[in-house]
């Protein structure tokens, strides 16, 4: 009994000698143990809709729940659940098949959120997402352009034991100002921790679920097998529920169509990224950041890290495993919470004012979205149409149809178009082309330009080469009418065809566009082909001499009005195209000046029939 | 002891402009930053902590130096950082040291660490620069709440000059009105309502505070009648703690008329007065607009009151909608809990 008593104080002494040092987050106020921020410490509220602040993760729960309740185009998926035995869900955001508008397979996408329990930035950024493509599911834009042709899975928030951890201690902190770690600050999952901050006995505790990943797994010196280090890495790789249901969402997702991959954290402004050895995927990992980064006018920096190493990250099994274009997206700010104004207290990057939360979650939502839309297509010509302007009747359309893996240009109207006629040329593609701001078409930081584009029609003639070439500055993306599935997916302009322009005279006649979707991807150059992602790049993704192979894309002249059933890549290229306007307006000046002086040097025969 | 501090302060008069100019050129030609990892910089804070407080018998400036001498760059840099933690503390300081303050705004010194969770980008954990700058904007705050406070005893408050928007003197403003007692705060209401000042309120922040203090109604509806912000939502958010539940449904039946506070409203509604019919009207009115219903939806189960719950029961297991059909399970979820 005795002995009892002795065992019984001694661990009361020693529970009382373990008590953390709890210290307080506060705006300005200076007692014992603050720690000011310099602005009032957010505190997540309970709300369905987007607060000025953080939102709780019961409220952010249910507002998924809700999105997926109220539409048929977010589902919830349960992909596995915590240590503390809670459902974590991904959500799917997409029409209910698999397949895009033409009927080709949708490509895969996964975004996770909340990884980290204490960045809070994530969770809301990433329901910002949702939120954005459940409100825009009919936009006739983006939205709907996302959701009928991408297959986007969301996992909101990953570390629910620890994000509940956090919530639960919204302003309070162990155990150093310079150097916290659990309550508001825990990082890690729950592992062998409890939730009170009273003992330091277990609050350095938790797997870092971002070490906890192969192929690196435990190959860094920045990862540890320390159970108390802020990395600790698990006593294995996916030794962790959590990274299971990540990979049970990759599944979900389907693992043969992902191709793009982002873990959100927080912070430092930047896309951090890896190399793996497929030089093409790393090409076009640069190439989507510099996208995302154009979203927000590069304030967002971006850092790839050289192949073949790690630190057991989920960026690097996404990009080892599958070859997705993957990134850590870390959110704003850079440094410290002095970019608000803040007092600059070490890890207070962590702390965003609720007043910077609406705008961070629109900033994401933009590059985010540029991101998606990049990656789902690359642009291709899906067809055209002729209208006569004296009685507004169509006399000429074609439409590239899907027919067993290719496309086949099916032809509507094919009455001869007759010269000295008024007529307007719509050109038809496959995604929304242009930015919209305020229902306006506008360029994409320094990428694309609102109008960029040129056109020509280009043929034979008794077996010469002939080009007319189209001012495309009289034309116009349309926006509300004159569209065929999304806005700014058709380019509409009038068209005129010279004096002697004899339609019979021709065996060939084909459209020659040159362009860019918003985020400057150029066009797939053979509509005929569907470029499609394998191994990390595009295939039948072909560039001006039909390299399907380069992730470039060109010009597409796959769009013949007269088809005379030759190559399309073995024409001889009579004159060079016209430059793109570049970014700075239509080529169609240069276009025809190149026209007046064809005509002065041998086409006149062509020109006068 | 006042001779001390007076002997300091004309000390620092005199040689202040010299002493911040060599501390400038001291500083500014120091390496700018000082790397070491997170475990190393909590072992050193926790070895210099029996300095923490040695600033504040500093009486000049050799004081100071002398007892950094002895300290390579990142030490010295570590101790001032607990320097300026130590002095942010203090309700007054001496000019002497509001100067050393003063020249620590120049000290280009940081403490990086490639932190592990950051393994590609070092960040600092001590930045001198920052914290100086932050130690002198905490003690301004502080200072101007005194000031405040003798203004307010005298009557002279003239409230144009301390409700600009991100000013110091707004910040001062609101940490001296969080600390008032409720009496206080009604004065500060009377006086804010006699000199017609509510409009030159830059947020609602100060509306918060006083209702946390002085909960009405009518103060809660004039809250809600402005643009929405944070504080709105935290007023919200906190409403039940402070306020009976009759003001509180009348603000709800207010705020329940802003698209952007619906959601929340109802779940406050849901959380906290469903016993009451009228929380219980205003959540069957929810069920009838288009939007709301789904923000309704998404709290039924939070409902304890057994009649309301059987109500809504009878209400949804009569249609066939699926809407009807979630709401349903939604409340099956919340008779399980």
């Amino acid at each position: 009994m005795k002995c009892l008593i002795f065992f019984a104080i001694f661990f009361i002494m020693a529970g009382k000698s373990a008590l953390a040092t709890t210290f307080t987050y506060t705006n300005s106020e200076t007692n014992n143990n603050s720690i000011p921020l310099g602005y009032e410490v957010p505190i997540p509220v309970n709300s369905l809709t987007p607060v000025d602040g953080f939102r709780t993760y019961d409220s952010l729960n249910l507002r998924h729940v809700q999105l997926s309740q109220a539409s048929d185009v977010v589902s919830q998926i349960e992909i596995g659940r915590t240590l503390n035995d809670l459902p974590i869900y991904a959500y799917r955001i997409s029409d209910d098949d698999n397949l895009t508008v033409e009927g080709a397979l949708e490509g895969a996408v996964l975004i996770n959120g909340g990884i980290h329990a204490r960045e809070w930035q994530t969770p809301e950024a990433v329901t910002g997402y949702m939120e954005y493509l459940f409100d825009n599911k009919d936009d006739q834009y983006i939205g709907q352009y996302l959701l009928e042709n991408l297959n986007f899975v969301v996992i909101p928030v990953l570390n629910i034991d620890g994000f509940l951890q956090t919530q639960r201690f919204p302003n309070l902190v162990t155990d150093s100002p310079e150097t916290p770690r659990d309550g508001r600050m825990r990082r890690k999952n729950m592992r062998q921790v409890d939730t009170s901050l009273e003992t330091t006995t277990d609050n350095f505790n938790g797997v870092d679920l971002n070490r906890n990943n192969a192929p690196y797994w435990a190959t860094s010196t920045r990862s540890s097998s320390t159970t108390t280090s802020i990395v600790y890495h698990g006593s294995g790789a996916a030794s962790e529920p959590e990274i299971l249901a990540l990979q049970q969402a990759a599944v979900v997702t389907g693992e043969d169509r992902l191709r793009f991959y982002i873990d959100t954290h927080s912070f430092s402004q930047l896309y951090f990224a890896d190399y793996t050895q497929n030089s093409r995927r790393n090409r076009l990992n640069d190439k989507l950041a510099n996208i995302m980064q154009a979203a927000n006018d590069f304030k967002y920096q971006y850092s790839p890290a050289t192949a073949g190493v790690g630190i057991g990250s989920t960026d690097e099994y996404f990009a080892n495993t599958y070859q997705a274009l993957s990134y850590t997206l870390e959110i704003e700010p850079v440094n410290s919470n002095t970019q608000y104004g803040g007092t600059g207290i070490s890890h207070s990057g962590f702390i965003l004012p609720n007043a910077e939360v609406p705008r961070m979650r629109e900033e994401t939502r933009k590059a985010t979205m540029a991101g998606l839309y990049a990656i789902t297509h690359p642009p291709t010509v899906s067809g055209f149409s002729v209208i006569r302007v004296s009685d507004q009747q169509e006399v000429f359309s074609g439409q590239w149809q899907l027919q067993n893996q290719q496309r086949a240009l099916i032809l509507g109207q094919n009455s001869p178009l007759s010269a000295d006629t008024e007529y307007r040329l719509q050109v038809h593609f496959n995604k929304p082309m242009r930015l919209l701001e305020n229902n306006q078409v506008v360029g994409f930081s320094n990428i694309t330009n609102p109008l960029g584009i040129a056109m020509q029609l280009t043929g034979i003639v008794n077996g010469q080469p002939v080009v007319y070439d189209l001012n495309t500055s009289q034309g116009q993306w349309n926006i509300e009418q004159g569209i065929v599935r999304y806005k700014t997916d058709t380019f509409e302009q009038p068209l005129q065809l010279p004096s002697g322009f004899q339609w019979d005279d021709h065996s060939l006649l084909a459209l020659s566009v040159s362009t860019k979707d918003y985020t400057g991807q150029n066009l797939d150059s053979d509509s005929a082909t569907v470029a499609d992602w394998q191994n990390g790049a595009w295939i039948h993704y072909e560039d001006s001499t039909g390299n399907g192979n380069s992730d470039f894309g060109g010009t597409n002249k796959s769009t013949r009005l007269i088809d005379d059933g030759s190559s399309l890549f073995t024409q001889p290229d009579p004159v060079p195209l016209p430059v793109p306007p570049s970014e700075s307006g239509s080529g169609g000046a240069i276009g025809y000046l190149l026209m007046i002086m064809l005509l002065s040097f041998g086409f006149r025969n062509s020109w006068s029939r | 002891m006042c001779n001390l501090i007076q002997q300091s302060y004309s000390f620092v008069s005199r040689y202040s402009l010299l002493f911040m100019l060599i501390s400038v050129i001291v500083f500014s030609s120091q390496s700018v930053a000082q790397s070491l990892s997170e475990q190393q910089l909590r072992h050193k804070i926790a070895q210099f902590q029996v300095l923490k407080n040695d600033i504040l018998s500093f009486r000049d400036v050799s004081d100071f130096n002398d007892r950094l001498q002895a300290y390579d760059d990142r030490d010295q840099a570590i101790i001032i950082h607990l320097w300026l933690d130590t002095l942010s503390r203090q309700p007054q300081l001496n000019e002497a040291l509001r100067q050393w303050i003063e020249t620590q705004t120049a000290n280009q010194q940081r403490v990086m660490a490639t932190l592990l969770d950051h393994p590609e980008h070092a960040l600092p954990l001590i930045n001198i620069q920052d914290q100086a700058k932050a130690t002198l904007k905490l003690l301004t705050i502080s200072q101007l709440q005194g000031d405040f406070s003798t203004l307010w005893q005298q009557g002279q408050v003239v409230w144009a000059d301390w409700l600009n928007n991100k000013s110091l003197h707004y910040a001062a403003f609101i940490q001296w009105l969080k600390t008032q007692s409720s009496q206080t705060n009604e004065q500060v209401i009377q006086q804010l309502e006699g000199d017609h000042a509510w409009s030159l309120l830059p947020d609602n922040q100060v509306y918060f505070i006083l209702l946390q203090s002085n909960p009405s109604a009518q103060l809660a509806v004039q809250l809600l009648s402005q643009s929405t912000d944070e504080f709105t939502y935290q007023f919200l958010h906190h409403m039940p703690a402070f306020m009976d539940e009759f003001d509180g449904l009348s603000a709800l039946e207010v705020a329940l008329q802003k698209s952007e506070l619906n959601s929340q409203s109802l779940f406050v509604l849901a959380a906290h007065y469903t016993n009451n019919p009228k929380a219980q009207a205003m959540i069957e009115k929810a069920f009838d607009s288009p939007v709301q219903k789904w923000h309704a939806l998404a709290v039924i189960d939070k409902i304890n009151d057994r009649h309301f719950r059987a109500k809504l029961h009878q209400r949804f297991e009569t249609q066939q909608t699926a809407f009807a059909k979630t709401a349903m399970q939604v409340l099956a979820k919340g008779d399980a809990q």
